[in-house]
């Protein structure tokens, strides 16, 4: 049961990590493989992961799904680790040790990297949509405020929902304000690249790809639901933005 | 080089940009920055280069979508593709016309007489091409994906 446990506690570190759902069914099952457990099944939902064995006694395991950042980082350290436990080169004790060096795994950019690039996804993209560098000035400064708020929220430990609002409503008043100033600039380009970075753009992609793999279709609807909702809170911020900067 | 074809690449460029700062924002490893501007700059170059050929653009967002999963399965590390999945099918348009449509919709709500029966009409071509646009990119997707899982699955046959 402990091999079991530790093979749902590293899936279910993909699946909190923005890991892909089949990264986690194969973490999961290179574990079960490499400590021998038969019978093992596993069904993974946004909220929770559900392991079992078929063996007599039917028992399952049950584990919350705690809503982390996205780090691919620890992604792909368990794909490796995993791939490590499936050939018998680490045993379960290793791997238990092996799981909490994961978890505590920083992202692989700083946080001023992480700003800068904000900036450059936004100006980038901007330009990409027929912007002049007037919209590139603008929405990477919108974004960058954006971000600076969304950095402060953090320590508060705030809902997905609630941080992407905030953030989203900042940039796009930011944004909105200074175009109104009518600043030589494509407006479409500019409010919605200043927010661009925002878009929870891999549980969309995620849930698409787990939407067509008929084991994986719950957590796929659960995962676009929750991005199309963060989707629409943008758009919501983006037109009070306007509303407010006229 | 014409003033169109100058434009276009221009377009392609930023959104190799585009996708290779989103994929780091996305913490996606090193090694699959320069795979997401690559796979960023072709999905938006081959959909404005079969858009100008004649065809609808929304069949050309579909084709350029599945080009991009494609090529991600080929060369971003393999729990990364998502990452430089999305990161290249964002500059196609849908974000900003689907922003569009939200906006119109709010501001329609406060409208009155013409302008209401006008703002109205530009709501319903909006929302029309928001739609069609989020199809066109969800399908693509999927036949990306569908040609992906066939080569993995000839390859393991091997």
């Amino acid at each position: 049961m402990r091999s079991l446990e530790l093979a749902l506690d590293l899936g279910a570190l993909v699946i909190e990590n923005g890991g892909p759902t089949p990264t986690a069914d194969r973490a999961f099952a290179s574990v079960v493989d490499g400590c021998g457990v038969a019978g093992a099944f596993v069904i993974w939902r946004l909220d929770t992961a559900i392991a079992g064995t078929t063996a007599a006694d039917r028992s399952c395991l049950v584990r919350p799904i705690r809503h982390a950042r996205v780090n691919l980082r620890r992604v792909a350290e368990i794909s490796a680790l995993a791939e490590r436990v499936r050939v018998g080169a680490i045993g379960e004790e290793a791997l238990e040790i092996e799981i909490g060096r994961i978890e505590r795994l920083a992202p692989p950019y700083d946080r001023w990297t992480m700003l800068a690039l904000a900036a450059c996804v936004t100006g980038a993209f901007s330009l990409s949509q027929g912007g002049d560098w007037t919209s590139f000035v603008i929405t990477a400064g919108a974004a960058t405020a954006g971000q600076v708020i969304g950095a402060w929220l953090q320590p508060q430990k705030p809902s997905a929902g609630f941080a992407t609002f905030v953030s989203a409503i900042v940039s796009a008043t930011i944004a909105a304000s200074v175009i109104h100033l009518r600043m030589p600039s494509v407006p479409p380009a500019a409010l919605t690249g200043a927010v661009v970075h925002l878009i929870p753009g891999l549980p969309l992609i995620n849930g698409f790809f787990d939407f067509g793999a008929d084991a994986h279709f719950a957590i796929g609807v659960q995962r676009i639901v929750s991005a199309l909702f963060l989707c629409a809170l943008l758009a919501i911020a983006v037109a009070i933005a306007v509303v407010v900067a006229g | 080089m014409d003033a169109a074809t100058a434009q276009s690449l221009s377009h392609a460029v930023w959104s190799g940009v585009f996708a290779a700062a989103l994929a780091v924002l996305l913490t996606a490893p090193a090694r699959a920055i320069v795979p997401a501007f690559f796979c960023g700059c072709a999905a938006r170059a081959l959909r404005d280069l079969i858009a100008s050929g004649g065809v609808n653009v929304h069949l050309a967002t579909l084709v350029a979508t599945a080009v991009a999963v494609v090529i991600a399965a080929a060369v971003a590390p393999r729990h990364a593709a998502p990452a430089v999945v999305v990161a290249s099918i964002l500059p196609l348009g849908a974000a900003v016309v689907v922003f569009n449509a939200i906006i119109e919709l709010m501001r329609v709500s406060v409208l009155r007489g013409s302008t209401r029966l006008a703002a109205s009409a530009e709501l319903t071509a909006d929302v029309g091409t928001a739609f069609t646009m989020f199809f066109a990119i969800g399908v693509g997707l999927q036949a990306g994906l569908t040609i992906v899982r066939a080569v993995q699955r000839r390859r393991d046959r091997r």
